[in-house]
């Protein structure tokens, strides 16, 4: 089970969207070889919801990818007026082949 | 919430790497004797080669350069830079490293050894096409290999996210004046048409069209098939390039090769001794401001890694294929993985000198 948090301001903001929220695995490829996972969040819930399981935090639906290790993530807000990002904290893990 | 790992914990490379790139300097050394044999045994392959050129550039350089470039550029996440006031002294850190700090340090070694030390074996002139290839390198900080590094030292994934989009803003407008400087005091003339011609070719051209073209495929298809199909059939066309390059480059350089073997060996040695130096001022800047460890490592790790690409591109594009310049950033493709892989390690069993990631908030 994956540990997942909610900063306030992350929490207000996907509340005033679709209080949606899918966390998952974004690789990153390296320039020699090699691949990394690096965690992100965006709102609203995935295209397709196979590979994903579901969980609700503070009132927030929140898709995590099932090849995310077990945490903990803390997902925060970060920018300004419109222009605004989840941000997630925690270690990269292995993107998928 | 429970923690995934106890502190003491290390990711083996074999987690984060797979076969090919471990082994990336076996293929690189495989390459230049592929190479060399190429253009020994086959010379008129290089030389048909070299014929198709469109306003002298290279047509088959140029698209293998971008073969190289364009996957890299096509993954930075630009919005990542809204959180450039994440992790202040991190950032402050590693930015002052990488563009105040790293460029001269490579600058002074690798004239010190390239026009002092080696002068006894080393021809004056060619010691300037060396000392302009270092200079590439050390203008050239580490885009897309610190995520590989950044996961194998449990690094910080935001604070990795936003260091390298900033670290690619920089470099748009700071690499070519860095070059230009260095070069200047080192009285290696490049024509400023040159500089721009090859800035644009491979820095602005590739990095608009990653720009643009992410953009345009998430708003089309979505961020998650961007990721999961987009990037992974494109991904491993960097590495490829790049052999693909070292092949042809070194075609060309077969007569120099074969000529002074030991080059090798010695333009090796001043690259090592930067990479640990740039390293180690990173990693002792960041524990005595008590940065956390998953912001050091990373952090350190950028500097002391190069945008070989980059300066790959740079140095044919300026100086040819033929260079003193162009064999001197291959070297440091060579050396590249068993001297992170050397630094990760050092950095993993020195987590205990930093402080955990409750103790220092606010780094």
């Amino acid at each position: 089970m994956t540990s997942v948090s909610l900063s306030d301001a992350a929490r207000d903001w996907l509340a005033g969207r679709s209080a949606e929220m899918t966390l998952r695995l974004s690789a990153r490829h390296g320039c020699c070889g090699g691949q990394a996972g690096v965690p992100v969040a965006e709102p609203g819930a995935p295209r397709s919801k196979d590979g994903y399981a579901r969980t609700q935090i503070e009132g927030i639906h929140v898709y995590v990818a099932e090849d995310m290790g077990p945490g903990p993530y803390r997902v925060d807000l970060e920018g300004f007026f419109r222009w605004r990002r989840l941000v997630v904290e925690g270690e990269m893990g292995q993107a998928q082949e | 919430m429970t923690d995934q790992k106890d502190s003491t914990s290390e990711i083996s490379a074999k987690e984060g790497m797979g076969l090919f790139e471990r082994y990336l300097s076996v293929w690189v050394a495989l390459c230049i004797v592929a190479g060399v044999a190429l253009g020994q045994f086959f010379p008129a392959v290089p030389e048909t080669l070299s014929q198709w050129e469109y306003a002298q550039v290279s047509i088959p350089v140029a698209i293998l350069i971008w073969a190289m470039i364009y996957p890299m550029m096509v993954q930075i996440d630009f919005s990542a830079i809204l959180g450039v006031r994440r992790e202040p002294k991190g950032l402050a850190i590693t930015t002052s490293v990488n563009w105040l700090i790293k460029p001269f340090t490579m600058f002074a070694i690798a004239w010190f050894f390239f026009m002092v030390v080696y002068a006894a074996w080393i021809p004056e002139d060619l010691g300037r096409e060396y000392l302009a290839g270092a200079i590439l390198l050390g203008a050239a900080p580490c885009t897309a290999m610190v995520f590989v590094w950044s996961y194998l030292t449990r690094g910080d994934a935001a604070y990795t996210l936003v260091q390298v989009a900033v670290n690619d803003i920089i470099l748009l407008f700071a690499f070519a004046p860095i070059v230009v400087l260095l070069l200047g005091i080192s009285d290696i003339y490049v024509p400023w048409d040159t500089v721009a011609l090859s800035v644009l070719l491979y820095i602005v051209i590739p990095f608009a069209a990653g720009y643009l073209s992410r953009i345009w495929l998430i708003r089309r298809k979505g961020i998650e098939w961007f990721d999961n199909v987009f990037m992974k059939r494109i991904g491993p066309v960097t590495p490829i390039g790049l052999l693909v390059t070292l092949v042809l480059l070194f075609a060309f350089q077969g007569e120099r090769i074969l000529a002074n073997p030991g080059h090798i060996a010695l333009i090796a040695v001043p690259l090592i001794i930067q990479t640990f130096l740039v390293f180690y001022i990173a990693y002792y800047w960041a524990k005595a401001w008590r940065v956390r460890h998953a912001v050091a490592a990373p952090g350190a790790m950028i500097g002391a890694s190069n945008f070989f690409e980059l300066a790959v591109a740079a140095a044919i594009a300026m100086f040819g294929l033929q260079s003193g310049a162009a064999l001197v950033t291959v070297v440091g493709v060579l050396v590249e993985v068993p001297l992170m892989l050397a630094l990760v390690r050092i950095a993993n069993r020195t987590r205990h000198w930093f402080p955990t990631n409750d103790e220092a908030p606010g780094t």
